[in-house]
């Protein structure tokens, strides 16, 4: 251990003397715009980067992009944008006092055989390189489903399903009743799990602002640390554009009646709707964006509706063209009425007698900080740091009966290094401290601290090894401490451009969240059953193999098949012990399971660039190797199919989405809570409609967008005495200014 | 497009039973009512209940109370009566359908005037433990469960305890 913390410091040495001189030169210009190959039309939110340097720029309205106060010298430009090939433009030279033009003309594509990703290994990279499954949910996706939470967009990822509010990545989760995610999110590259339970909030994430979400599947912990068990999901935030910007989005959806007159409570509409402003812009070195949300639902379900206002800012500095900082800050304020399970099936739009006028008042907010250096043209570096307060109470008739606060405060230093043409190193180090204040978890105090480092090297043409290893120490209060390695290893062989063969080894785990070391609560209310601690809480962790091939025939079809196992130890679930014929649930390392399957993604156009289809694929068999059983939550297959058409500035699409029927569940909960008729549960086919056609060409800068979703009115849970979204009908109007 | 068309077909197939649906079994119990003796004399028997009360023990207060409470908490069978011609049946099978909820005594009562008062009651039969068939037996009912085998025994001139 000794020997590698040495060696970073000696890498960590070499590259801060590294650091480029700051001498005074002249300086110069450029400025561009960039085209559609075959039109010429200007493309607007083209992502424009010189390489070397922290800065980059978003095209605006009319294609043209600048770039001021550049050191002479020579520069690389990469230029990318959903649809088109990415273009690279070498050497271009910067003249002191001068302003160098560069036109760009980029080549639509239908199939990317290229994307680039930077969550498998810390750094921008091609998927070409990546040795393990990756897959993407664009901006475009987001909006054109009018999706209003990242769960609802992550439905449509092959191998995802989600279980309420719990995430699974090829089964690995199950469902934990919302306590501690086997899943990581990362909100811009740092962990965003709540101190207190350590699940994911998904309302606070700031889903109009995302740029894209990467979902890296298989254990995860070796770059990433605690939760990566099952996998990563990084949300990374949009560029801010240069000129000045005004986004309105508005969207009113309306629920439709059950088809059964027994669950039929309302007689007139229901409505889910929200509006976004955002307003963004460039003043001189400082990119800024501010941005107010307001949604609301009435609910399909009596004791259901929620009331929210979240705001989100972003700023960024360039304090030079190889120095940046950025801040954003994200805050929401959210009252939801508290539907846990329904009364019966029988009455599944109305919750139990006990959850009626009760309600969950919440707040929550983040503020990220990262500092960005080129030092030299092999070596940058990020030092981020992020504040993620969480506040929630539990009401009943405006009286609060439970509550929690936590502070979670974490930083971190990462490396990337181009030791030579063969070897890029990704290094770093973080820390964590959590502090929680609550009368159901006490209040415990959290600190954690890691050290990774990872290469990537190419031993020969054609051929990528990954390899890494982390080292995470975490404490919590009373209960200990513990200090865990995590490995990785992969190979990606390119037998052309187009081919993709890859094995990849990750390993995974997860401290116990301090909502499972001191959950402590007496019963009664809306959950009758009382919780008790267990201080022999052990970690989670898993281990994940997995094969791959993938292959793209020129705008045509691109393929990917994966075979996988991940082998889990330790997992904990909520248990039910009776003692002196009293029950009482808690929290125990129970399961060693293995989840084997595997999964195949196609997307095929039939008309090209006009219509197009995607189909995914995921069968897993979830066992519990300690009694042979089937794991709870987990089913067996999941199918995805979408097929989209374009003709002009018109769109339309639709998908279904199946998923078979959870074969095991947790028995105890439904007993004992008890959830009447909590066994009721059926396979899932959900139908989506969407069309959207854009006003631009007309002369007003608006989109139309209208959705049915779950067309078929089919009734399902996700999550024992859940019932899902009824058909609902949504209008969409966005436009930008 | 002649796939697409299959597929989009196949899936509005599968999906055409719409998924969950409330329970169809009614919730409640049901058995059989054997009359054992003679039968009264007409005029004091007006009608025959079958009664379901939540509430235990009962008085002459909380009877009425009880049944024009609005949710009830004392259900009557509708019709038991209708199926009966005196001295023709020595039993009779019924099937009484109630809201889930733990029932705590069960019994037939013939209303001997046409007065709406307690003392206008009397309990004939009862629904009562193995060990001791007049003590009053519970029956909880479920949202999803109808029960059967609530078999009760009904001696007009042998009466179980009156409750008021």
């Amino acid at each position: 251990m000794k020997r590698l913390n040495l060696y970073i410091i000696l890498l960590l040495m070499s590259a801060v003397c590294a650091t480029r001189a700051s001498a005074q030169v002249p300086t110069g210009s450029l400025s561009g715009k960039v085209m559609d190959a075959e039109n010429g039309e200007p493309l607007v939110g083209a992502n424009v980067v010189l390489r070397g340097t922290v800065l980059g720029r978003v095209t605006n309205a009319d294609g043209t992009f600048n770039f001021v106060n550049l050191p002479a010298g020579r520069y690389t430009i990469a230029i990318s944008m959903v649809g088109y090939e990415t273009a690279v433009l070498t050497d271009i030279p910067i003249i002191g006092g001068s302003t160098e033009h560069a036109d760009v003309r980029l080549k639509s594509i239908v199939i990317q055989t290229d994307p680039v990703v930077v969550t498998a290994s810390r750094r921008e990279q091609s998927l070409q390189e990546v040795p393990v499954s990756v897959a993407t949910v664009t901006a475009q996706a987001i909006a054109e489903r009018n999706n209003v939470t990242l769960d609802e967009a992550l439905r449509y990822v092959p191998g995802v399903n989600v279980l309420q509010d719990q995430i699974n990545i090829r089964g690995s989760s199950g469902y934990s009743r919302s306590v501690g995610s086997r899943v990581l999110i990362l909100f811009d590259g740092l962990p965003y799990l709540t101190g207190d339970t350590g699940e994911i909030s998904w309302e606070t994430i700031p889903i109009h602002h995302i740029q894209r979400v990467e979902i890296v599947k298989g254990a995860g912990s070796a770059l990433y640390g605690s939760s990566a068990l099952g996998g990563v999901i990084n949300i990374i935030t949009k560029d801010i554009s240069d000129q000045p910007q005004l986004r309105v989005r508005l969207f009113s959806s309306v629920y439709d009646q059950p088809r059964h007159e027994e669950w039929r409570w309302y007689s007139g509409m229901r409505f889910n709707s929200g509006a976004l402003v955002d307003y963004s812009g460039r003043y001189e070195e400082l990119q800024y964006q501010l941005s107010l949300n307001r949604s609301m639902d009435e609910s399909y379900r009596v004791n259901d509706t929620y009331h929210r206002w979240s705001f989100f800012t972003k700023l960024k500095y360039d304090l030079s063209p190889y120095q940046n900082v950025t801040v954003l800050g994200n805050f929401l304020t959210r009252k939801h009425d508290n539907f846990i399970w329904w009364k019966s099936l029988d009455e599944a739009t109305r919750p139990a007698d006990s959850q009626l006028n009760t309600s969950v008042p919440t707040q929550r907010g983040n503020i990220n900080l990262a500092y960005k250096e080129f030092a030299s043209d092999k070596f940058f570096y990020t030092i981020k740091g992020m504040y993620f307060g969480n506040y929630w109470e539990q009401d009943s008739l405006n009286v609060t009966n439970l509550h929690a606060r936590s502070d979670l405060f974490q930083a971190e230093f990462q490396g990337n290094y181009e030791a030579s043409s063969e070897h890029i190193l990704t290094f770093g180090m973080m820390g964590s401290y959590t502090q929680v204040v609550s009368d159901i978890f006490s209040s415990p105090l959290g600190a954690g601290a890691a050290i990774y480092v990872q290469d990537e090297y190419a031993p020969a043409e054609r051929w990528n090894v990954t390899a890494g290893v982390r080292f995470d120490y975490q404490r919590v209060s009373e209960r200990g401490s513990k200090g865990l390695l995590n490995p990785k290893l992969g190979v990606v062989y390119n037998p052309d451009a187009e081919t993709k063969l890859r094995a990849a080894y990750g390993s995974g785990f997860r401290f116990p969240s301090i909502g499972e070391w001191y959950t402590q609560y007496g019963g009664g209310g809306s959950i009758p059953l009382r919780v008790e601690v267990n201080t022999n809480l052990q970690v989670e962790r898993s281990n994940t193999y997995e094969v791959g091939a993938s292959k793209v025939w020129d705008d045509f079809a691109s393929v990917e098949l994966s075979l996988f196992r991940n082998d889990f130890d330790n997992l904990i679930e909520a248990g039910v012990v009776v003692e002196n014929g009293e029950p009482y649930a808690q929290f125990e390392n129970v399961t060693k399971a293995r989840i084997q399957g595997g999964e195949l993604g196609a997307n095929i156009q039939l008309v090209k660039k006009v219509l197009s289809t995607d189909i995914g694929y995921t069968y897993t068999y979830p066992e519990d190797v300690s009694t042979g059983a089937i794991l709870k939550f987990r089913p067996r297959h999941l199918f995805f199919g979408g097929a989209s058409f374009t003709q002009d500035d018109f769109r339309a699409s639709a998908d279904y989405r199946y998923m078979s029927r959870i074969e095991r569940i947790d028995d105890n909960l439904v007993q004992l809570a008890p959830i009447i008729h909590g066994d009721q549960r059926t396979e899932i086919h959900i139908v989506d409609l969407r069309a959207s056609y854009d006003l631009l060409s007309s002369g007003l800068p608006v989109r139309v967008g209208f959705n049915i979703n779950n067309v078929l009115n089919y009734h399902y849970v996700e999550l024992i005495g859940n019932l899902a979204p009824v058909r609902s009908f949504a209008l969409i109007l966005e436009g930008v200014f | 497009m002649r796939i697409a068309g299959f597929i989009l077909f196949t899936i509005a197939l599968v999906s055409c039973d719409g998924g969950l649906a409330p329970i169809d079994i009614e919730p409640g119990f049901g058995g059989t009512i054997t009359f054992e003796g003679a039968w009264p004399p007409q005029d004091s028997l007006v009608s025959l209940w079958l009664v379901a009360s939540q509430d235990y023990p009962l008085d002459s207060l909380t009877v009425i109370s009880g049944i024009i409470s609005n949710p009830p908490r004392i259900y009557v069978y509708p019709s038991l009566t209708e199926n009966l011609t005196q001295d023709s049946v020595a039993s009779v099978q019924y099937s009484f359908f109630l809201p889930p909820a733990e029932y705590k005594y069960i019994a037939v009562v013939q209303r001997i005037n046409q007065e709406y008062a307690a003392s206008s009651l009397r309990i004939i039969g009862l629904y009562g433990m193995p060990t001791n068939p007049s003590e009053p037996r519970s029956v909880t009912v479920t949202a999803s469960e109808f029960f059967g085998n609530i078999d009760i025994t009904a001696n007009f001139y042998q009466l179980p305890p009156q409750p008021f």
